[in-house]
């Protein structure tokens, strides 16, 4: 709920101009305006967006947008994410004969929702919205804590005026999104930082992108108490000594000592026990789906056996350390909560182990059951994270180097009788793949994975058994049988088949013609196939599909596919590899050739015809 | 003080029931099979003690073995200013049914339930639960109480698919015998024990073992248990009601939500009366103020007003220019009598599987409201929450169903349009050159009527890069495709929508050594074929029938003879017919043809493998190819 309203706050905050644009001052020439200049295509344009903002005394808002189209309707309805709203003012301007035809928004047509028990928001409509109409509005709050204005949204912005008021004795560090370049001007006057703007183009959805807002323009607005400079040294001091991480760390460690001792026993490899310990903690205590940046009570956490993310890392650090383990928490900031910008407490918002142990990281994360030791969730590998010392603290980059593995074996039968196939399957699932296939098919039972081998047409599967689901330490292995069924393409008695079967892909999902944001893959990854085919008694082989070696720049990743005839027997291997997975956005018609040349390979034809 | 016992007597009740066994292992293993949950006791009554006041009484328990099973916790209760909780709370229950977790009604959060909904009167509490792990019990228990007794809960024991019954049993509880309607469905089928006495009526039901969900079942109230009630003299927020026939139904309509609510600023009706002074027919003069409406108006979603069921003033409408479906309607109700033209404010279940308004069950149904307008030839009907639908024209939302309207004289259930598979017609022509380096390009035209039009006309409203991702998506397996010069018609008079456009993609063919393979169905093809259960257990029903029109011209590349063509090929069903041809025109030009016809109707059970193997040889004939042999 909280984060849908941050959503709409800053849907509603904002705007820019050097020059303040009075309220009411809307010309005929705006209304007749069919379409913009710049942005010709878009269903509404924000005209003016001001915010004049003193810092914790007063907000002002001033938005005016453009309704192009009935589908920017939507942009009529409000919403104002704030309690003691003051001087709203709201009208909806048309052109009607040559003149302007004002219509306010009323008291009545604005609807003020108790959201929560102490979170009241106000609503409305803007009247006679049509196609060509301009809406306005503004209003004041005083004393709101604010500390992120967006400068960007989902519509074009014309001007932006955005005027940050610092007072006197209050220290603010005011910065903008350093991820994304926009065309904002700044303007420092000491007490006033001015940004302004024009055609601020609009965010674009696009896929594998993690989380959008950490593309977005944004400033972000930090108070800092005056006498101390705001360093990320002063941070970790600040987890250091605060009840919820540092101190409950530190604190009496009686509770889990003798059921420690049973678990490790005369195990003296502190590899080894720290592994043993990591599985104790996934075994025994339950992880309640939140993530959190510390823990209030952990014998508590302990004793209930249940927690969240902080909880339960804190207490994996507390029992390594009692066990001499030279184990620290790093904090991190999940791809969902956005990127670290700057020294903060909450630039944070959860918690892992970092264990050194003969000079090697481990970053352990005792929350996730269907993690392998040292093994933490794509969500957190999101820039750096922040180890907390007793002394000291660092930053160590989250960066995964091993890939995640699909391998598999294919063994086939030709039947030119009934044009199937039928043959044997090993498949070898490593790393976040075992990951993923624990989570998607064991716990949530989302159907399994059989079933979804099922759902491919003319595919039917069977004998299919796994390993390893259970032990998420060693990768998982599946093994089934199938036929398949209307596969070989039989015209004038020659054979034509797919050289990937099932495996081959028909649509090539990077498919954007502009592409603006990295693309985000989560994890670096192998796909490998082996597939052999038994050549049928009566047939040979007539030609076999060219064998295909491409790679794209930066070393970022390959595909490599092969063909050949070995006896009686074809052979095709493919594998395509990504090396980088989280890929700029000027590779993106590369990844995009690597993958129709994928798919141009799974439609390219094994020719067999009769001896 | 007699009532204060009654209450604890409740109470009491419930505590007693609350200490039976949760354990996992007293669930039997039948309910347990292909299960995600089990409902293991859901125990509701309802006392009426007047027409104008009720309470319920709610206890439901329920074992969850997996994240699909979460579907089935039931931790929100809902009120509004005529209704209000008396008691709220829940527990949860380790596998052994040990109790893990208590929450008090404090431990509940109070919210409105705007939803979609720009704003709305009503609010719930609700309780947000993160299991920590499977299986777990989830019990919940609810007090109501409220003066609004238009909505009786129904008796629905089994409402979500892969979650078997344990027990459920409804009480109704009528001591002062208010007069009041029940319809009961499916009861026999399921061995429902019911008792019925004038002051009090009970169904319960035992080991109900999951539903599975099967591909184009019906509804599944048509094939579940299910109880409705209503009173023919109820209280709506304040509002009396004595209901016991539709034509009641519609008097208290007119006369309590309706009356007076039509009255226009003269100032308008004069506009309104230049606007149709061009025309003769009422035809032409409703399609003018439709339209006129359309331009003028925006749909908002506000649920206020006698429990969100009576419409906005048209004089409000008219000033503000937005409403709901209830104003909205109103609002062209009010513009049309202006002029003299009759119309309905019409009552319906919309949406793509919405149902029948059960016209057996006189009582308040359905959720949205339409306008009819009974012309000589024809019922009119009007969507007016849509700006860019045509005169007369419902689509999927509101089609082929039975609706309330609410006429001078009272409620009359009449239905709606309904289109023809013949009607819902898509008509593609193509014209394609496959140049010597394998790289296709051409002109593309489709044409949508009927309900295809319904799927196709809201492109016109995208945005550039989305239509281009439109087409991208839909014809994925063409590769690295460009396009330019779309254009749309869209044709509201005749209702039919025309989309062209030019394209390019590259390697279309698949080669093989000389030879090159090359489907000709390049743009359209069948390639889902659902699942093949093997224990069918409920009919199939296809709502809305289809046709499909394809013929691409396509000039081959040079350097290559036709070595192999196809014979026509031909499909003939009960659910449907398909037909394909090549024609070879000269030695570098072939056409493609195909037609498919996609029936409307109910089939019987067992002819479901019919079905699978009509849709799998589609899916088999749209690869069909031809080879291309290189020229020595």
């Amino acid at each position: 709920m909280s984060r849908y309203i941050l959503l709409l706050l800053t849907l509603s905050v904002l705007q820019g101009y050097s020059q303040k644009v009075t309220f009411g001052d809307v010309t005929l020439n705006d209304l007749l305006q069919e379409q913009d200049d710049v942005f010709p295509d878009e269903h509404a344009i924000v005209l003016y967006k001001n915010v004049d903002f003193n810092y914790g005394r007063v907000l002002v808002v001033h938005e005016r947008i453009k309704v192009y189209s009935s589908e920017g309707f939507e942009y009529a309805d409000w919403i104002i994410p704030y309690e003691n709203v003051k001087d709203l003012k709201a009208s909806t301007y048309n052109a009607e004969n040559g003149e302007i035809i004002v219509s306010e928004v009323s008291r009545a047509n604005i609807f003020v929702e108790k959201v929560s028990k102490d979170e009241e928001i106000q609503k409305l409509s803007f009247p006679n919205v049509k196609e060509g109409s301009i809406i306005e509005l503004t209003y004041n709050i005083e004393f709101v804590g604010l500390n992120t204005i967006y400068t960007q949204e989902f519509l074009p912005i014309k001007k932006l005026r955005v005027n940050i008021y610092n007072p006197k004795g209050i220290n603010l560090n005011i910065r903008e999104n350093p991820l994304v370049t926009l065309p904002i001007k700044k303007i420092n006057t000491g007490h006033n930082q001015l940004f302004t703007g024009t055609n601020i183009p609009p965010l674009k959805r696009e896929k594998f992108v993690g989380n959008i807002n950490n593309y977005r323009g944004k400033i972000l607005i930090e108070f800092y108490r005056s006498y101390i400079t705001t360093t990320w040294g002063f941070v970790a001091r600040i987890y250091r000594n605060v009840d919820w991480f540092g101190k409950e760390l530190s604190r009496s460690s009686g509770y889990f000592r003798s059921d420690i001792r049973n678990l490790v026993k005369n195990e003296t490899d502190t590899l080894k026990i720290a592994k043993k310990i990591d599985t104790y903690l996934k075994e025994t205590i339950n992880w309640d789906g939140y993530y959190s940046r510390g823990s209030e009570n952990l014998k508590k956490i302990y004793t209930s056996k249940e927690g969240d993310s902080g909880d339960i890392n804190l207490l994996l650090t507390a029992i390594l350390r009692d066990q001499g383990i030279n184990a620290n928490p790093m904090l991190v900031a999940t791809k969902r909560y956005g990127r670290i910008m700057f020294p903060h407490v909450r630039a944070f918002n959860a918690v892992v182990c970092a264990v050194k142990v003969d000079n090697e990281t481990y970053l352990l994360d005792a929350s996730r059951k269907n993690a392998a030791f040292a093994q933490i969730p794509t969500d957190f590998i999101n820039g750096d994270g922040f180890i907390i010392y007793d002394n000291d603290s660092e930053f160590h980059p989250l960066k995964l180097k091993d890939h995640s593995k699909n391998t598999l074996i294919v063994r086939t039968q030709i039947n030119p009788e009934d044009l199937s196939v039928t043959g044997e399957v090993k498949k070898r699932i490593t790393n976040y793949f075992a990951w993923k296939y624990r989570d998607f098919f064991e716990d949530a039972k989302d159907g399994t994975y059989k079933d979804q081998l099922d759902e491919i047409e003319f595919l039917t599967v069977e004998n299919f058994e796994t390993e390893n689901v259970d032990n998420p330490n060693l990768p998982l292995t599946l093994a089934y049988n199938f036929q398949y069924e209307d596969y070989i393409e039989k015209i004038d008695e020659v054979l034509y088949l797919e050289p990937l079967l099932y495996l081959g892909s028909k649509e090539n999902l990077f498919n954007e013609d502009n592409r603006i944001y990295p693309i985000d893959l989560d994890f670096p990854q192998i796909e490998n196939y082996i597939i052999n085919f038994k050549i049928p008694e009566g047939y040979k082989v007539e030609s076999l599909p060219q064998p295909k070696h491409l790679q794209i720049e930066e070393d970022i990743g390959s595909l490599k596919f092969n063909t050949q005839q070995i006896g009686g027997n074809v052979q095709v291997s493919l594998a395509i590899q990504l090396n980088d997975y989280l890929i700029s956005a000027e590779y993106y018609n590369t990844l995009t050739r690597l993958y129709d040349e994928y798919v141009n390979i799974s439609k390219s034809k094994i020719v067999l015809s009769k001896l | 003080m007699l009532k204060f016992y009654t209450t604890l007597l409740f109470i009491a009740s419930f505590i007693a029931n609350a200490q039976t066994n949760f354990s996992v292992s007293e669930i039997p293993t039948e309910l347990k099979t292909n299960a995600n949950a089990v409902i293991r006791l859901n125990e509701t009554v309802v006392t009426l003690d007047d027409y104008n006041e009720m309470s319920t009484n709610y206890h439901y328990v329920v074992t969850v073995f997996n994240k699909r099973g979460l579907s089935a916790v039931v931790s929100e209760s809902y009120y509004d200013a005529s209704s209000s909780i008396r008691d709220i709370r829940a527990r949860v229950y380790d596998k052994n049914g040990y109790e893990i977790k208590k929450y008090k009604k404090r431990d509940f959060i109070d919210v409105s339930v705007s939803g979609g909904n720009l704003y709305t009167d009503n609010r719930m509490l609700y309780l947000h639960y993160t299991p920590t792990e499977y299986p777990f019990t989830f019990e919940f228990i609810t007090e109501e109480k409220s003066s609004s007794t238009g909505f009786l809960p129904r008796w629905d024991p089994s409402p979500i698919y892969e979650v078997s019954v344990q027990y459920s049993k409804y009480t109704l509880k009528n001591e002062k015998e208010i007069p009041l309607v029940t319809r009961k469905f499916n009861l026999e089928d399921f061995n429902v024990n019911v008792k019925e006495t004038p002051t009090e009526y009970s169904y319960s039901i035992e080991n109900v073992p999951p539903v599975e969900r099967e591909y184009l079942s019906p509804h599944y109230t048509e094939f579940t248990p299910v109880v409705k009630f209503a009173l023919k003299k109820f209280m709506l927020e304040g509002t009396y009601a004595e209901v016991s026939s539709w034509e009641d139904f519609g008097r208290w309509q007119n006369e309590k939500l309706l009356y007076n609510r039509d009255i226009l600023p003269q100032q308008t009706i004069q506009k309104v009366s230049n606007l149709v002074s061009n025309y003769e027919t009422d035809r032409e003069k409703a399609k003018a103020i439709y339209e006129y409406m359309q331009d003028k108006t925006r749909y908002i979603s506000v649920q206020v007003g006698i429990g969100g069921w009576q419409p906005s003033t048209a004089e409000e409408v008219d000033k503000l220019s937005y409403g709901d479906c209830k104003g909205l309607t109103n609002y062209t109700k009010a513009l049309l009598k202006s002029q003299g033209i009759e119309s309905y404010y019409t009552i319906v279940n919309a949406g793509e599987d919405g149902q029948d308004i059960d016209e057996d069950f006189v009582a308040i149904q359905g959720n949205h409201v339409i306008l009819t307008v009974p012309l000589e030839d024809e019922m009119v009907f009007l969507e007016c929450t849509n700006q860019l639908v045509p005169f007369n024209f419902i689509g999927t939302h509101t089609d082929d169903r039975k609706v309330v309207m609410i006429t001078p004289e009272g409620g009359k259930v009449v239905k709606t349009h309904s289109y023809s598979a013949e009607d819902n017609m898509r008509d593609f022509k193509a014209t394609v050159v496959i140049s010597d380096d394998f790289k296709i390009s051409g002109k593309v035209n489709q044409l949508s009527t009927g309900l295809q039009y319904d799927r196709a006309f809201g492109l016109e409203t995208y945005k550039t890069d989305e239509v281009t991702m439109h087409y991208k998506e839909r014809w994925g397996h063409l590769n690295n495709m460009a396009l330019s010069d779309i254009g749309f018609i869209n044709d509201k008079d005749v209702i039919s929508f025309s989309e062209n456009l030019t394209f390019e993609a590259d390697n279309y063919v698949s080669k093989a050594g000389d030879r090159i393979l090359m489907n000709p169905n390049i743009f359209n093809r069948f390639n889902y074929i659902p699942y093949d259960s093997k224990k069918r257990s409920q009919e199939v029903e296809i709502r809305r029938g289809s046709t499909y029109k394809d013929e691409i011209t396509i000039l081959l590349p040079t350097g290559y003879t036709i070595e192999s063509l196809f014979e026509p090929q031909e499909i003939e069903t009960e659910f449907g017919s398909y037909k394909s041809s090549l024609e070879q025109v000269n030695s570098s030009k072939v056409i493609y043809r195909r037609e498919v016809l996609q029936k409307t109707g109910r089939f019987p059970k067992e002819s479901y493998e019919n079905y699978i193997s009509f849709v799998k040889s589609m899916v088999k004939k749209d690869k069909s190819k031809i080879i291309l042999q290189k020229v020595e």
